[in-house]
């Protein structure tokens, strides 16, 4: 579904990614991890165009989405999440969600003045929507304050919810158990599987915590140096050297 | 006194458009606006060369070819016009940098528009500035007379009300609400799929639209324009009103505009000079507003009405 062909990316003289390609099945939960400073976040950004790569292609259901604006990635079908969540603060959570709807009338300026019953119709809707959203992410109680309220782990869930709310293919999911606690983190994986399961979700996750990758992902891709060491299932990535190496430096 | 306090609220009432304008660009959009003068300059100068009657006269040897002698409304809407392009022309290569560029061209640009004013006397009549601009009816009611006065109220009242209903209307709609975030955000927003670019253009252009109405307004209002009347100081002005009245809050921004440029700025008009110092009062009009805008900051830093906070269900 997703396919990132020989990505390089440098920043002044340092490269960050070095031809590194990976690919994502249609339907499937792949984990992206490696050390600090592997270059997956870079990837993330160069896939969903916050950078543009110095060579290299992203395709995406097979069309070249290389160098889109950010707002068009989105509208393809890709929406992600951030290391550091960015959820708006001073926004309730429902605007949070409700932002999130594509192709919404109202965000044309004229019938947002206007307000006409269309209008007003998709806004009933995308409530609707919001509020379902909002009780999954049990964050509904919560509805109309201003999401600079909510601890690292609501934040997380919040985002995760806004970016369902843009109907998406696909989700890159930058370290959605960030700041999370224990119960949360387990809260955010099950929705994930579920997300999988009900709406045939397709996720790329980058996750510092194993028991997360490892219990979720059907596929691992390890970076290093920004490059792929390797790939494969839990179990092959578990006991591969080169990982360990990666991980923990070289044994005595 | 009638005449005089009908004066004020008119005057007054088009710096509300003014400050309703910024709060649409800065209020809901974050976008750093600082050359509010200079789209209220294209506004007045627009209107005002189109709507004067045709004159071909000479002073200390230039030529002066101003007046076009069309209706008001067409001042009114040729304002709107201009004042919308220059927006555009600013937000082409200025919207999407940081925001600290679009305050460094737009004093820049106004600025510039009233060196223009001052130095194409052709067309401006420089320092001199246009005289005699027609208001509206005047065939039948002459400028001086209270009933001309009455009509430029109600004008710009009506003006002020539809452009108060409009940016309400906006700030509650999905249109605002990417605004919003835009202003928190503009990265996310931009990851949620938003056009943001072209958001921060439509808020732009809308603003220019608002101002250069203003603009047109005063120039019929005063009937007599120059360049020193588009001095950024009143930028600055427009700033305070906003930050005062509270920013986001369209109530507040008529707040903030009533307060500082009413009963500040034209309320002090009235009060006998101190002690034979004709200078003293202008100078303590700006100190005023200087201590006032401390003292709100202090206590309320998010202005006299604060932005209130949305409770889309309630909306439905």
């Amino acid at each position: 579904m997703l396919k990132a062909k020989e990505i390089v990316k440098d920043f002044g003289g340092l490269r960050a990614i070095n031809h590194c390609s990976i690919e994502v099945e249609k339907g499937s939960i792949v984990g992206l991890i490696g050390p600090n400073g592997a270059g997956k976040t870079t990837l993330f950004n160069v896939i969903t165009s916050m950078y543009k790569p110095d060579a290299g292609r992203v395709t995406f259901k097979g069309e070249d989405i290389t160098g889109l604006r950010p707002d068009q990635i989105c509208q393809k079908g890709i929406t992600r999440t951030f290391q550091i969540s960015r959820e708006l603060k001073i926004m309730t959570l429902l605007e949070n969600i409700m932002l999130g709807f594509k192709d919404q009338r109202g965000e044309k300026i004229m019938r947002g003045i206007l307000n006409p019953a269309s209008v007003k119709e998709q806004e009933r809707k995308n409530l609707e929507r919001s509020l379902e959203i909002l009780e999954a992410m049990k964050l509904y109680e919560l509805r109309n304050e201003p999401a600079a309220i909510l601890s690292g782990g609501q934040r997380k869930m919040l985002e995760l919810g806004q970016a369902l709310a843009t109907a998406p293919e696909m989700l890159l999911l930058d370290e959605p158990t960030a700041g999370a606690m224990a119960g949360e983190t387990a809260m955010v994986v099950s929705f994930i599987r579920r997300m999988r399961e009900e709406q045939g979700l397709t996720f790329l996750i980058v996750e510092h915590k194993m028991e997360v990758i490892m219990g979720i992902c059907d596929k691992i891709i390890v970076m290093n140096y920004g490059e792929k060491l390797m790939e494969g299932s839990a179990e092959e990535v578990r006991q591969n050297e080169q990982v360990r190496e990666a991980y923990l430096g070289r044994g005595a | 006194m009638t005449s005089f306090i009908i004066g004020i609220i008119t005057i007054v009432a088009i710096y509300c458009i003014l400050v309703l304008a910024l709060n649409i660009r800065w209020g809901y959009c974050g976008l750093l606006d600082f050359g509010v003068a200079g789209f209220f300059l294209i506004g007045a100068y627009t209107s005002a060369i189109l709507i004067s009657a045709p004159s071909e006269s000479y002073l200390f040897g230039v030529r002066y070819t101003v007046g076009f002698g069309l209706s008001w409304p067409i001042g009114l809407i040729a304002a709107a016009v201009t004042s919308g392009f220059l927006a555009f022309l600013i937000g082409i290569p200025t919207l999407r940098l940081r925001g600290d560029y679009l305050a460094i061209v737009t004093i820049g640009v106004a600025e510039i528009l009233r060196y223009v004013a001052i130095n194409e006397k052709w067309l401006t009549r420089g320092v001199q500035g246009i005289r005699n601009i027609a208001r509206p009816f005047e065939s039948s009611f002459p400028a001086a007379s209270l009933a001309s006065d009455i009509i430029m109220l109600v004008l710009t009242l009506a003006i002020l009300t539809l452009f108060f209903i409009i940016a309400s209307r906006l700030f509650t709609s999905p249109f605002g609400r990417v605004l919003r975030a835009i202003r928190e955000d503009e990265v996310a927003t931009s990851f949620l799929g938003k056009p943001v670019s072209h958001f921060k253009m439509l808020t732009f252009i809308l603003g220019g639209i608002y101002m250069g109405v203003a603009g047109a307004l005063f120039a019929m209002y005063v009937t007599a324009i120059e360049p020193y009347q588009f001095i950024p100081t009143y930028t600055f002005l427009m700033w305070g009103c906003l930050i005062v009245g509270g920013s986001g809050n369209n109530w507040g921004a008529i707040l903030g505009g009533a307060l500082i440029m009413g009963l500040f700025i034209q309320g002090t008009r009235f009060l006998p000079s101190i002690s034979g110092q004709p200078q003293l009062i202008p100078a303590l009009r700006y100190i005023a507003v200087g201590i006032l805008l401390i003292v709100v900051l202090r206590l309320r830093p998010r202005g006299l009405l604060p932005e209130k906070a949305i409770k889309t269900e309630e909306t439905q």
